[in-house]
């Protein structure tokens, strides 16, 4: 009985760590904006494996061209934004892209997008290739 | 004039812009500029007589700024029935926040123009207020995106200011973090005192 019980529960935790992703993106969302107007994006990645992953470029079909963008505050007190070539996701590490931090730069939306709308983003990673997040969007 | 000696130079002009805007007692120097409502203000001089809440941003900022247009809003939703408060934006980019892009800013946000300026104007114009604030803007890169175009952003100071009925700065704080309950009734406060 106890080798049977023994062997569900090893048997149903391969099977639970096998569905978790690797790369897991959640909690995306991003500002609305109208069509041709830059806006922010922003998302959870989590790192579960034990290995350091590269996210080396963004894409959507929401917007002309995307970037990943790092918000700065400099000697002077006053804040900016610097674009990042690549955003490292450390082993066992969880990255929290937010407001007046990391971020998704969506320039020139292809179309409107209001409260309650979706939009599309992809995030190509070294290691897993393209990893796909649905952003609800907020006014 | 070179490069470093202009920028010591502005760097002079805010430090005299805070000295005065923020002592309490001088009302910062006031420049034209052109509001959303499609008069020209002295600004701020021409806005003497209310309690009026400054902020600064620029439309191709999707960060810090939409934070501090968002916090604003909510200030607004608190305070924006007292009809002696007005709510002042001016571009940190008048180059190319435009009328037209402001209005256009105005409509996207849910901006309620009326007792609300959004305000441009010619580029020296824009800046002497800025310094009269002690807001700094400077470009900050410059990037060439895949379809050509080229595209710049600006780092800026983020900071609101609130202006008494005599045009004093009364309170200078962070935009983008600001605590709107707190600063809500900062602003009921003023425009109950005067």
């Amino acid at each position: 009985m106890r080798f049977l019980v023994a062997l569900w529960l090893g048997t149903a935790s391969l099977l639970w760590a096998q569905a978790q992703p690797a790369i897991e993106l959640r909690n995306g969302w991003m500002y609305s904006a109208d069509s041709g107007m830059v806006t922010g994006a922003f998302l959870v990645i989590q790192n579960r494996t034990n290995q350091p992953d590269t996210i080396v470029a963004v894409q959507s079909d929401c917007a002309e061209h995307t970037e990943i963008h790092t918000t700065v505050r400099n000697s002077d007190g006053t804040m900016g934004m610097r674009p990042l070539r690549e955003l490292v996701v450390p082993a066992q590490k969880t990255i929290v892209l937010k407001p007046r931090s990391l971020h998704v730069m969506l320039y020139h939306l292809r179309r409107a997008l209001g409260a309650g709308d979706r939009c599309r983003l992809v995030l190509k990673s070294k290691r897993y290739g393209d990893l796909p997040i649905e952003l609800d969007v907020r006014r | 004039m070179s490069y470093s000696s202009r920028i010591r130079w502005k760097i002079f002009l805010v430090a005299i812009g805070l000295l005065f805007g923020c002592s309490g007692q001088q009302p910062p120097r006031s420049s034209p500029l052109q509001a959303t409502d499609g008069r020209t203000y002295n600004f701020p001089a021409d806005l003497r007589g209310k309690v009026v809440v400054v902020s600064f941003i620029y439309t191709h900022c999707p960060d810090i700024c939409r934070m501090t247009i968002g916090r604003m809003l909510e200030v607004w939703e608190k305070v924006g029935s007292d009809t002696g408060i007005v709510f002042a934006t001016v571009t940190l980019d008048p180059a190319r926040d435009t009328l037209g892009a402001l209005r256009y800013y105005a409509a996207v946000w849910g901006i309620p123009l009326g007792r609300w300026l959004l305000l441009t104007g010619t580029i020296a114009d824009v800046e002497r207020v800025h310094e009269a604030f002690g807001v700094v803007a400077r470009k900050s890169y410059t990037e060439r995106l895949p379809s050509g175009e080229e595209v710049y952003f600006v780092d800026h100071t983020d900071a609101v200011f609130l202006l008494d009925r005599q045009g004093v700065i009364r309170d200078r704080r962070e935009g983008s973090s600001l605590d709107v309950a707190a600063y809500a009734e900062r602003v009921q406060q003023l425009a109950k005192s005067e």
